[in-house]
């Protein structure tokens, strides 16, 4: 069995359950795209996988699940890397970003009252930040059944989610209505649009002691 | 050249990916976080400054 290695200097009570980047770097808007992107892929790569019988018939239609692959039964992609010409008749799932803000959670995000002998401040700040998934199909109801089972995924492991990553919140805000999508006309499209909330935590360690340029001079004083 | 779109089709929303967000109103409602100090448990935003008369008995002024 592997052993963790963990940072040098770091005593057993610093240690988690799980170990990740996270907790070093934080969350960042393009780490939640491809955690999303990463969960969807995951989940629709085996048909078996699949609740609604339709959408699971389907897949196994089309060749099976997701692959990494440019004939993909299934496209699950970011905004940015998605190319609408090379869609053709397939579902796709398309990940985009929405805006971040910033919610105080106390005068200048400072955590005060804490004394620190090596001059080091804590802050901390909210992020609200949501992303929207866009179910795209070729036909209305085969669209709102993938958005269902889409939107089935994300509702109900979201509180796994939100403890495993360290989240405030995390919930699928709406399922929005069928419509079509201006980018791609022959499809049909639901969005699904998710909101959290992320803490951002930093500590600013100033080089030198908070008292280096106080001079004694024991002449002068007596 | 797309072809135009079908009658039934005219009666749906059109989305559109380049301008698609959220507004703050969207998200803290989702996630029921108050929008303002009005909304915060403890405060009152149609008090009046007058103690209801049904509380303490007769009306102050």
């Amino acid at each position: 069995m592997a052993t963790t290695q963990f940072p040098p200097g770091t005593t057993s009570e610093d240690r988690l359950p799980s170990v990740s980047s996270l907790c070093s770097f934080g969350w960042k808007p393009h780490i939640m795209s491809g955690f999303l992107v990463q969960l969807l892929r995951q989940y629709f790569a085996d048909p078996n996988n699949v609740m609604d019988a339709a959408v699971r018939g389907k897949l196994t239609t089309l060749g099976g699940g997701w692959k990494p692959a440019d004939n993909t039964p299934v496209l699950i992609e970011t905004v940015s890397r998605w190319d609408p010409t090379k869609l053709g008749k397939r579902p796709a799932l398309i990940v985009k970003r929405n805006s971040w803000r910033q919610q105080s959670l106390g005068l200048g995000d400072e955590l005060k009252g804490f004394a620190s002998l090596d001059g080091a401040r804590a802050f901390t700040t909210m992020w609200l930040g949501s992303h929207t998934i866009f179910m795209l199909a070729g036909e209305g109801t085969e669209t709102e059944r993938w958005a269902s089972e889409a939107g089935g995924l994300l509702l109900k492991f979201s509180p796994l989610i939100r403890d495993q990553l360290g989240l405030f919140a995390f919930k699928l805000i709406e399922v929005g209505a069928l419509g079509k999508i201006e980018e791609c006309a022959e499809h049909y499209a639901v969005p699904l649009s998710l909101a959290y909330a992320a803490t951002e935590d930093w500590t600013l360690q100033p080089f030198a002691p908070l008292l280096k340029k106080v001079v004694f001079n024991f002449d002068s004083m007596i | 050249m797309p072809k135009p779109p079908k009658k039934s089709e005219r009666l749906l929303p059109t989305y559109r990916l380049s301008g698609w967000d959220l507004s703050d109103e969207q998200v803290r409602h989702g996630l029921q976080i108050p929008t303002s100090e009005a909304g915060r448990p403890g405060n009152k935003p149609n008090f009046t400054g007058r103690i209801p008369a049904d509380r303490f008995g007769a009306p102050q002024n």
